[in-house]
């Protein structure tokens, strides 16, 4: 059954010249687990925001959009709250209430259920999201996966046919984000739930949907089964395939050519095992490890809470930060990494231990994970200017980071991958000689996440150290020299990139995943072309 | 926590609070509302609250007021010395004291009252009657402690990326600051509009009027408790009124009630919370040891 029809939609925001959403045509049926996806500022969430009629932004629409029959603008008022349900980008922004229950019931008492229905269903979904942990806190207590599930379960009580999410998983840990996404995968097979999911980790999406959009400047170029997108994207070489697609593309190309492309981490190990002999063999490039350098910057045994009767967030930890190489911070949601960075950058006092610092080098950019904390004039380009750098530098970066039309624009007005980058800017130009980074590479894709990598290597060569907390296991792998485990607010693994990656279950890329049977030790898409580069 | 007083059905801890505060007001006498000063502060230590920055501030404010008092009234018999030719007298000091006592002690049941109605008893309080009104109080409250947070970042983060020296005019002091709550404002309006957002899709307004989730009926246990409490508050309040006990500080100096019976019914009646939490935990003792 026709669920939304969508006929020569175009959209245009009022601040912008060109139109956000140009012609689209969309068809989404009953029961589709559809996943969206596209370069950032490709219209993503505003094509989300189309469908959910409270929370359309303003600006000039042209064509139709039908919700089972109906023109989007004339359903009645409840069936519009009730059967579309919305999950926001930023967890926080969207609870209303001050406690966990009243928020699971927000909805229903809106739409006048009776109490002892309300607490029906609150028992009922509690037990299918494992929530009864938490259903007593206050929301000031819960992590950002916890908040996420809690934003979703209070959707979900109103029992919407369709499900819309914009990037729900962006602010989450490798763990809670594969389980977030298990449990949509079990609202759609289980309940028949319609789920519309725009995303920029897409890789352990291909596999659980249905349909793929692919969305390029505001229309929809490609809209086919997940394997076939897999297929022809991987054709034509782009950044935008899945780690799977992408190893048995590969495969395909060099090894074996009746590979199919194959979306899971399965398929692809039993593809592996078919051409085991005709793999070549492979190294990582040994490290020229200097062990010799000075650290800039040594943390000893730091103790640090926020409250007198609070537990302590950072316990005993330690952490050297060697000059000129980047290190990366992994770990859950609430393990201490930010009131790590917090700590070093001086905004937190520990209550005991040392931050000793290398003589004379004591200077520190801080880039916080919400990027409208950093900025403080009216006009991006008075925030880079502000810097006092050479010219020639802002210009460079500002056409790397694809800044040049923002200039003007307030950076409330940008987009969220535009503040990141903007943020990004500023703090590379600022030269400091440790530069902190807040979950970087959230909110950007593919290319620009590669972008940046090389933007901080560059500030590495220059004599500039990096320690960046991410929860973004592929960009860790592909960019850091040293990754540190927060577990518990202390470090339990402090290594060697290639070293640390190898053997986890979830802090590890897919294409480790994939290949560790045969190379223990390849964790990059790069270092999977580099196996046919040297022959 | 969750015995004893904070069992209690809301409009029961409700009513007393709201008495508690009455009776604070009303009962000028220096015994009667140190008795009750100490039980108020004993609940305080049961609940843990009050313990912080405010106790510092809560004793600051009472010992303004009772120096206050003496400087600017000189009434009374009794000339302790003169300050700038203006005597200062025993009596303005006594009734200063009262005063004092008397505002510590309501500044308290206020901090125990933010202890024990949270919000979600608010609401079970007063949705029902004003749905709306008590939904933006309710988010008022959240707001503020929000706002709190959000400031005490950007400040951390604006810090860092402008560092400044030590030496600083008033007047940049004064620059910076409003240069912080300029962002500050605008963040939490761009999070309140996405707020907003999440409310619409959610279905607010679609009904003028909400239904609640809480309901919570009134036990035997609340039931004598009420009783309890309106005995001894009227017991107070009547005896206070009735035999017409007012204290004349400058006229006779500060002497014991006339009715003794008074400080037993005060006390009981400050000594509620206190008891119900001993009561309890006889019972809980009782009850494992028997088993």
């Amino acid at each position: 059954m026709e669920l939304f029809k969508l006929e020569q939609l175009t959209f245009q925001y009022p601040v912008n010249d060109m139109p956000s959403l140009k012609d689209i045509d969309l068809t989404i049926h009953e029961g589709e687990f559809v996943l969206l996806c596209g370069s950032s500022g490709c219209g993503k969430t505003t094509l989300l925001k189309q469908m959910k009629r409270e929370i359309t932004p303003a600006g000039s629409l042209r064509g139709t959009i039908t919700y089972r029959g109906i023109p989007l603008p004339e359903i009645a008022k409840e069936a519009s709250a009730r059967e579309i349900g919305f999950v926001f980008q930023n967890p926080d922004n969207q609870i209303v209430m001050g406690d966990v229950y009243s928020e699971l019931a927000f909805g229903m008492e809106n739409l006048r259920f009776s109490s002892a229905e309300m607490k029906r269903k609150i028992a009922e979904l509690c037990s299918f999201f494992g929530m009864e942990g938490f259903l007593d806190k206050e929301i000031l207590q819960l992590s950002g996966g916890q908040k996420q599930v809690l934003n979703l379960a209070s959707v979900l009580l109103l029992q919407p046919r369709v499900l819309l999410l914009d990037e729900p998983t962006s602010q989450l840990d490798p763990v809670a984000a594969k389980e977030f996404l298990l449990f949509l995968k079990r609202l759609n097979e289980e309940f028949g739930m319609t789920v519309l999911l725009s995303e920029h980790r897409f890789d352990d999406v291909y596999p659980l949907c249905s349909r793929v959009l692919f969305l390029q400047n505001g229309s929809v170029r490609i809209d086919a089964e997940p394997k076939q997108v897999a297929r022809q994207l991987s054709a034509e070489k782009t950044d935008f395939i899945p780690a799977q697609a992408f190893l048995s593309q590969r495969l395909r190309e060099h090894v074996d050519s009746e590979a199919e492309i194959c979306l899971t981490v399965r398929e692809n190990q039993r593809l592996l095992e078919r051409n085991l002999d005709r793999l070549p063999p492979w190294e990582p490039s040994v490290q020229n490890a200097e062990k010799t350098r000075e650290p800039l910057l040594a943390v000893k045994r730091l103790f640090l809470k926020y409250t007198l009767e609070g537990a302590y967030v950072l316990k005993d930890l330690s952490l050297t930060l060697e000059q000129g190489k980047c290190t990366c911070l992994l770990g859950a949601n609430g393990s201490g990494k930010s009131t790590l960075l917090k700590a070093i950058a001086g905004i937190l006092k520990p209550q005991a231990g040392k931050i000793k610092w290398m003589r004379g080098q004591r200077s520190v950019t801080y880039l916080p994970q919400n990027p409208l904390l950093f900025f403080s004039f009216e006009h991006a380009e008075e925030e880079l200017r502000s810097v006092g750098a050479e010219e020639e530098k802002i210009e460079r970066l500002v056409s790397r980071l694809e800044l040049t039309h923002c200039m003007q624009k307030h950076p409330h007005d940008l987009s969220g991958g535009e503040q990141q980058r903007l943020m990004i800017a500023c703090g590379l130009l600022r030269e400091a000689s440790l530069l902190l980074m807040d979950e970087p590479a959230k909110g950007l894709d593919q290319r620009m996440k590669a972008r940046l990598g090389s933007l901080l290597q560059e500030y590495q060569q220059n004599g500039g150290t990096v320690l960046l907390v991410t929860h973004d296991v592929d960009f860790a792998a592909s960019y850091a020299d040293n990754c540190c485990l927060l577990f518990n607010g202390s470090t339990v693994s402090e290594k060697g990139t290639a070293d640390f990656f190898a053997g986890n279950y979830f802090y590890t890329t897919n294409i480790n995943r994939m290949v560790r049977r045969r190379y223990p030790a390849m964790l990059t898409r790069k270092e999977v072309d580099s196996l046919w580069q040297k022959n | 926590m969750q015995t004893g007083f904070q069992n209690l059905n809301p409009a029961v801890s409700f009513v007393y609070l709201l008495l508690a505060v009455i009776l604070s007001m009303v009962l000028l006498d220096p015994l009667l509302l140190m008795l009750g000063l100490v039980f108020v502060f004993g609940w305080c230590l049961l609940e843990k609250c009050a313990l912080d920055g405010s106790l510092l501030w809560i004793t600051g404010t009472g010992l303004f007021v009772l120096l206050l008092n003496p400087l600017l009234n000189h009434r009374g018999r009794t000339v302790l010395f003169y300050f700038f030719e203006n005597p200062v007298t025993l009596e303005s000091f006594l009734y200063g004291f009262t005063a004092a006592v008397s505002i510590m002690t309501v500044f308290l049941i206020f901090m125990v009252y933010n202890r024990i109605i949270t919000p979600d008893k608010f609401m079970f309080l007063f949705s029902k009657r004003l749905p709306r009104t008590s939904l933006l109080i309710m988010m008022c409250l959240r707001f503020i402690p929000a706002l709190q947070q959000q400031y005490r970042e950007l400040s951390g983060v604006q810090r860092v990326k402008h560092p400044v020296g030590r030496k600083r005019r008033r007047r940049e002091t004064l620059q910076e600051a409003f240069r912080l709550l300029t962002l500050l404002f605008s963040g939490a309006i761009c999070g309140a509009i996405e707020t907003a957002q999440s409310m619409r899709a959610r279905g607010y307004g679609v009904y003028a009027r909400r239904t609640g989730w809480r309901e919570q009926r009134l036990t035997a246990a609340d039931l004598l408790a009420s009783v309890y409490i309106l005995c001894t508050f009227l017991g107070t309040i009547g005896l206070w009124y009735g035999f017409d006990l007012k204290q004349d500080f400058f006229q006779t100096g500060w002497q014991p009630l006339g009715q003794p019976a008074i400080y037993i019914a005060a006390g009981f009646f400050y000594a509620f919370p206190i008891l119900t939490e001993g009561v309890e935990r006889l019972k809980w003792s009782f009850s494992n040891w028997n088993s």
